[in-house]
């Protein structure tokens, strides 16, 4: 075999050799891709949970058994109580500071573990502009974070609840 | 045709066949991959779709555009299993929107053998009755429909739910497994691994405001 042919023969090897890892790259690719979003789905689920947990609570300590006729009347510093955990959350600023990690399973959440944050703000609502409030009023802002090692991004998610009450 | 010249063809057979082989297997395990990852999205597509149609009915739970024709939303599940659920609200068979008259909404999981045609025999049909409608129905390959319930404190009640329990209920819990209809069939396992693809989806607790309160 000639030089000539060594060297072609070279380079095809090397073509052949570039063609598979780049085929291998396509198919690790989308995998991520398919893994992430299935991540995202679970991710997705505990924050909207976490939302719709919160939405089912009091606006306010003040506000579990009583009426309040001002914001003058409603929680300082927000946060769960004295005693109070995830189960016993009586209003919706309980969440604020919770932070925990709900660990995966070979059955649901399949290994996966996520991380989950609260926080809740007092906020002003203009138009569509939603801004955090030094001072009390009647709307509070429930933001999530939902990360977990298996992911790159942390989904987010956030909800305003209004105090209201029927006469 | 000198030994020399033997040899380099003989090489050039054994290089070729090991090249043929290799790119054979890459194309059989690359086409294998691309099955599995197809039927990932559609299982997650088909899990989208189907958490899309709950969240909306289950937030409708107890709503009724004519506020009077509802008067008392803690009445409004009608009957809770840990399959079934049956519950008051407003939705408007054409999709125009509520017209303020009460409609109940059925949903259940059919039975495995109503999709033995599928390969897949753990599949069943979610059906979704409207008021005395026939059944609706679509195979999208749940395997698992699991309704829990729990009350104002977040203490679970007892399924089935039955007589003044059913008021007590604030929170509902839905847990969904979606699978494939068809495996993929992987052929890295002898004799053959028919593999699933799966989805889980979980709402550990959604409230219906309407229900709670109105």
């Amino acid at each position: 075999m000639g030089l000539g042919q060594t060297l072609l023969t070279v380079f095809a090897l090397a073509l052949l050799g570039t063609a598979i890892l780049m085929m291998n790259f396509t198919v690790f690719d989308s995998g991520t891709a398919i893994e992430t979003s299935e991540y995202f789905i679970m991710g997705t689920s505990l924050g909207i949970s976490q939302l719709e947990s919160a939405s089912g609570k009091a606006f306010d300590e003040k506000t579990v058994s009583a009426d309040i006729a001002s914001t003058a009347a409603l929680t300082v510093v927000l946060g769960k109580e004295t005693g109070e955990t995830e189960p016993t959350f009586d209003d919706y600023d309980d969440y604020h500071g919770l932070a925990k990690w709900v660990n995966g399973d070979s059955i649901n959440f399949r290994s996966a573990s996520f991380l989950v944050r609260d926080s809740v703000d007092y906020v002003t609502i203009s138009g569509n502009t939603v801004t955090a409030s030094a001072s009390r009023t009647y709307h509070k802002r429930l933001r999530i974070w939902v990360s977990s090692p298996s992911m790159r991004d942390t989904l987010k998610f956030s909800s305003v609840y209004s105090y209201w009450y029927f006469r | 045709m000198g030994s020399q010249v033997i040899l380099d063809v003989i090489g050039s057979f054994i290089l070729f066949g090991w090249l043929l082989l290799s790119t054979i297997r890459v194309g059989t395990a690359n086409s294998e991959n691309m099955q599995t990852y197809g039927g990932e999205l559609l299982v997650q597509e088909n899990l989208v779709e189907i958490t899309r149609l709950l969240e909306y009915d289950f937030r409708k739970i107890g709503y009724c555009k004519e506020p009077n024709h509802l008067p008392d939303p803690t009445k409004a599940i009608v009957f809770a299993d840990s399959t079934r659920i049956k519950f008051l609200t407003d939705v408007d068979a054409d999709g125009s929107g509520p017209d303020g008259g009460i409609d109940s909404i059925l949903y259940y999981l059919g039975p495995a053998s109503e999709l033995a045609s599928t390969t897949n025999p753990r599949d069943r049909m979610l059906y979704r009755v409207v008021n005395t409608a026939s059944p609706l129905g679509a195979n999208l390959g749940v395997t698992s429909f699991v309704l829990r319930y729990y009350d104002g404190q977040g203490i679970p009640i007892a399924s089935p739910v039955t007589g003044a329990n059913l008021q007590k209920i604030q929170t509902i819990q839905i847990s969904i497994i979606v699978e494939n209809t068809v495996a993929a069939e992987l052929e890295e396992t002898a004799p053959i691994n028919q593999q699933y693809s799966s989805a889980f989806w979980q709402q550990m607790r959604l409230s219906s405001r309407n229900y709670r309160n109105r």
